[in-house]
C-alpha cells in the first residue's frame, strides 16, 4: 500500500506552517483569532479549523470546516471532527495517538504516535462517546493505518496510508496543531 | 530555524529510583527526588509552548508551563502558587500519576525529540518545597455567601471539590465513613509511592481553606441526603468513589487463603503500614498469587512482596502487551522480583482442611479483538497446569461504590454507577454526584477533575447563574496565554472561575 507523507514546518510565527506532501508544497497553515487557524491547499480550498467541538473548547480537540468563497462563516457540516484523540471517518473510528495492537504501551511512551483504527468501537456517533471511554482511551489498541513524529519546530510528519488519504492534508494540520506546535 | 532541544530529561529517564534490592525490603519511597539544582535544569529543558499540549492533559489544568517558567528562574513561591491554584493535592499527583500515560508527559512536545519534560518530577520538587517552607499564602476566594453544602466522601474527588466550593464563598462539610480523610490514596495507595505524611499535609491545607471535615460518619446508614438537605446544607455533593470489588466465580474461592486484594491493601495501609506490620491480619505464607493486571494488581504483589519477602508472581489471562497497568509499574514490580504468568486463569483454587493449598490454571491463548481493540483470552482445553500458592490476591477491579444509591433510591447507571446528568445532577433535587461513583474507577487526577467541575456545577446552581456556564477548561483557555502570564497578569491572584 502506498503512503502519503506530509511534512508541517512551522515558519517565523506562532502556529503558522508550510505543509508539503510528498516533498511538494500542499499547503499552509495561518493562524486566526481566538485560536482559530485557516488551511489552504495548494489548489485553493480552505478550511477553518477551531477547538471549539460539540459545544465549547476542547483539548485535543478540532473541528474542520470547508470555507466557501463568499462566505464569511464555513459550512454546516464538519469535514473533520477530532474529540479527545478519536475521529470518526467513512463509518469507522480512529484514535491519534494510540496504541497498535501488537504494540504495548510500553513501546509507545516515546517518539512515534501512530494514528490506529478502532474496531468494534461500541458507538456509533462521535457526539455519544462518553468522557470515560475518552479518558481510557490509553487503554484502547487498534489497527495501525498512521503515523505522526517529529516537534514542529524543526518538521512534524504525518503518514497515513489509502484509508485515510482523502483527509490527510487536515490529518497533517490537527496533529501539528494539537500535538507539536511547541 | 532550528530549535536547541536537549533531548535526555535530568537524572535519567523516567526518574531516579532507589536500587530495587534496597526498596523491596521496605515501604520507603522508590522515587528518588530532584534536587533543586535538578528541579531547575530540568524546568529550564521546557519550550514554554504558545500551545502548553501538558496542561490540556491534565483533567486539573494544572499550569505546567507556568511551573517551568518560575521554577526555571527559581522563583519556586510563584510556581507553587500557579499550579496550586488548580491542584490542591500536588505532592499526591506529582508521585501517584502515571504522568507518561495520556497525561501531562504523555503530551509534552519533548518526547517527539527525546524524553519529555519531568514534570511529575519538578511538581513533587515544589510541592516537597512548600512543605518545608510552610505559610505560603492558599489561593484567591470569593465573599462568604452563606450557602452550605454536604460532600459526601474525601477522597481525591471530594477534597478537590470541596476545596473549590470553598473558595467560591461556600460553607463546606465533607462527611467520610472512614475514621481518616484521603479516600484511595489514603488506604490504597502504598508507603513507598506516596508517604502518609504528604497526604495529610495537603488535606490540612484544604482544611485551612475553611473545609470541614467529619469522619466515622456513613451518609445513608446514620445520616440521610434528605435529612442533610432539610437541616442546612442547600446542595450535596456525593463523591463515594469505586469500592465495589469484582469477585471470581471460581470454585474454591471460599477457601483460607483467597483474598480479596483490595481488602488486602486497605488493611495493610488504612492504619499505617508500620501498625500493620507489628500485628498482621494475614498469614500469606511464601508462595503468593496475586490475580489481575491493573495498577491495584501490581500494588498488592509488591506489598506482599515487601512483607512476605518470598515467591510473588501476578497472574493475568492476557499477555504483558494487553495489561492496563502503567507500564513503568510494571517495569518497577519486575525489577523488585515479581514474577509473571501469562495467559492464565484460575479454574479452580485447590485446599485442605479448608486452606488453600494450589490453584489449578487454565491456559489462555489471544483470540479476536475486544470493544478496547484488545485480544480477547480464550481458554484452552486439555491444558490446564497447577500452580502451588499459599494465598491468592484476588485484584480484578473495583465498580463504583453503590451504597448510598442502593440506600437512597438514586438512579443507577451501569454497574450501579450514580446516574447524572451534563450538570452532575442526579434523580434527587439537591444532589449531586462526581468522580468514581459517576464513572467506575480511574485515575486520581481525573476524579479530581471530575469533582472541580461537578462543584463548579453546584456553584451555578447554589447561585443561579447555571445559564452562564463556561467549562473550566475553556476558562483556562482563553485565560492562559503566553503573553497574559509575560506581563504578569497571571499575577493578580484571581478568584477561581
Amino acid at each position: 500500500m502506498s503512503h502519503l507523507l506530509y511534512v508541517v514546518k512551522r515558519t517565523g510565527r506562532p502556529w503558522e506552517a508550510h505543509i508539503l506532501l510528498n516533498g511538494k508544497p500542499a499547503g499552509e497553515i495561518r493562524a486566526g483569532r481566538e485560536y482559530t487557524f485557516i488551511l489552504t491547499s495548494t489548489d485553493g480550498s480552505r478550511w477553518r479549523l477551531t477547538n471549539h467541538v460539540h459545544g465549547e473548547r476542547r483539548p485535543f480537540s478540532m473541528r474542520s470546516e470547508r470555507m466557501t468563497r463568499g462566505r464569511r462563516g464555513g459550512n454546516d457540516t464538519p469535514e473533520l471532527v477530532v474529540r479527545n484523540h478519536l475521529f470518526a471517518h467513512n463509518g469507522k473510528f480512529y484514535a491519534l495517538g494510540g496504541t497498535p495492537m501488537e504494540s504495548s504501551r510500553r513501546d509507545t511512551l516515546l517518539g512515534r504516535r501512530y494514528i490506529v483504527r478502532i474496531d468494534n468501537f461500541p458507538f456509533s456517533k462521535l457526539e455519544d462517546v462518553d468522557d470515560l471511554t475518552l479518558s481510557r482511551l490509553v487503554h484502547h489498541k487498534g489497527i495501525p493505518v498512521g503515523e505522526m513524529e517529529g516537534l514542529g519546530l524543526d518538521s512534524h510528519r504525518l503518514k497515513v496510508g489509502e484509508e485515510l488519504a482523502d483527509i490527510g492534508l487536515i490529518l497533517a494540520a490537527c496533529s501539528y496543531l494539537m500535538y507539536s506546535t511547541g | 530555524m532550528t530549535t536547541v532541544v536537549k533531548p535526555k530529561r535530568e537524572a535519567g529517564f523516567p526518574f531516579p529510583k532507589k536500587d530495587p534490592e534496597e526498596r523491596k525490603r521496605d515501604f520507603s519511597e522508590v522515587q528518588i527526588p530532584y534536587t533543586e539544582i535538578q528541579a531547575v535544569v530540568e524546568a529550564e529543558r521546557c519550550l514554554q509552548c504558545g500551545t502548553p499540549v501538558c496542561i490540556d492533559a491534565c483533567p486539573v489544568q494544572m499550569d505546567v508551563r507556568g511551573m517551568c517558567e518560575a521554577v526555571s528562574r527559581r522563583d519556586f513561591k510563584t510556581a507553587f502558587r500557579r499550579i496550586r491554584e488548580t491542584n490542591a493535592l500536588l505532592g499526591v499527583t506529582a508521585r501517584c500519576c502515571p504522568q507518561l500515560s495520556g497525561l501531562c508527559e504523555d503530551a509534552c512536545v519533548l518526547r517527539w525529540e527525546g524524553e519529555p519534560v519531568a514534570i511529575g518530577m519538578i511538581q513533587r520538587f515544589m510541592a516537597d518545597w512548600e512543605m518545608k517552607n510552610k505559610g505560603l499564602q492558599t489561593p484567591q476566594s470569593y465573599p462568604k455567601t452563606g450557602k452550605k453544602v454536604a460532600v459526601i466522601g474525601a477522597g481525591p474527588a471530594g477534597l478537590a471539590a470541596g476545596e473549590l466550593l470553598a473558595r467560591y464563598g461556600h460553607e463546606v462539610t465533607i462527611y467520610e465513613e472512614l475514621t481518616t480523610p484521603g479516600g484511595t490514596p489514603w488506604y490504597a495507595i502504598p508507603d513507598y509511592h506516596l508517604p502518609k505524611d504528604v497526604l495529610e499535609y495537603e488535606i490540612e491545607k484544604i482544611k485551612e481553606e475553611g473545609v470541614k471535615i467529619v469522619t466515622g460518619v456513613r451518609v445513608g446508614e446514620k445520616v440521610t441526603l434528605s435529612q442533610l438537605l432539610s437541616e442546612g446544607a442547600d446542595a450535596v455533593l456525593v463523591c463515594t468513589g469505586a469500592k465495589d470489588v469484582m469477585e471470581l466465580d471460581t470454585p474454591g474461592r471460599d477457601l483460607k487463603g483467597v483474598i480479596d486484594g483490595y481488602q488486602f491493601l486497605e488493611d495493610v495501609f488504612v492504619n499505617g503500614v508500620g501498625e500493620y506490620l507489628k500485628n498482621p491480619k494475614y498469614d500469606l505464607g511464601k508462595e503468593v498469587l496475586v490475580i489481575g493486571a491493573g495498577d491495584s494488581a501490581l500494588d498488592a504483589a509488591r506489598t506482599a512482596l515487601r512483607i512476605t519477602q518470598g515467591n510473588v508472581t501476578i497472574v493475568y489471562r492476557r499477555t504483558e502487551k494487553e495489561m492496563p497497568a502503567d507500564p513503568l509499574m510494571v517495569e518497577e514490580a519486575k525489577e523488585e522480583g515479581v514474577k509473571f504468568k501469562f495467559l492464565a486463569d484460575p479454574k479452580s483454587f485447590n485446599g485442605k482442611d479448608g486452606r488453600l493449598t494450589d490453584v489449578t490454571m487454565w491456559t489462555m491463548e489471544l483470540g479476536p479483538p475486544d470493544q478496547t481493540g484488545r485480544r480477547s483470552p480464550v481458554k484452552v482445553e486439555g491444558k490446564d497446569f497447577v500452580m502451588k500458592a499459599d494465598s491468592v490476591l484476588v485484584t480484578i477491579g473495583r465498580g463504583p461504590n453503590s451504597f448510598i444509591q442502593k440506600k437512597e433510591g438514586l438512579k443507577v447507571a451501569k454497574r450501579n454507577a450514580i446516574a447524572v446528568d451534563d450538570h452532575f445532577r442526579t434523580s434527587m433535587t439537591g444532589v449531586f454526584a462526581a468522580g468514581d461513583v459517576i464513572r467506575g474507577e480511574t485515575l486520581i487526577v481525573r476524579a479530581m477533575g471530575s469533582g472541580r467541575e461537578a462543584a463548579q456545577r453546584v456553584h451555578e446552581y447554589l447561585m443561579k447563574i447555571e445559564d452562564k456556564h463556561v467549562s473550566l477548561y475553556e476558562a483556562y483557555f482563553t485565560n492562559r496565554s503566553w503573553e497574559l502570564m509575560e506581563m504578569g497578569k497571571d499575577e493578580q491572584n484571581l478568584p477561581p472561575p
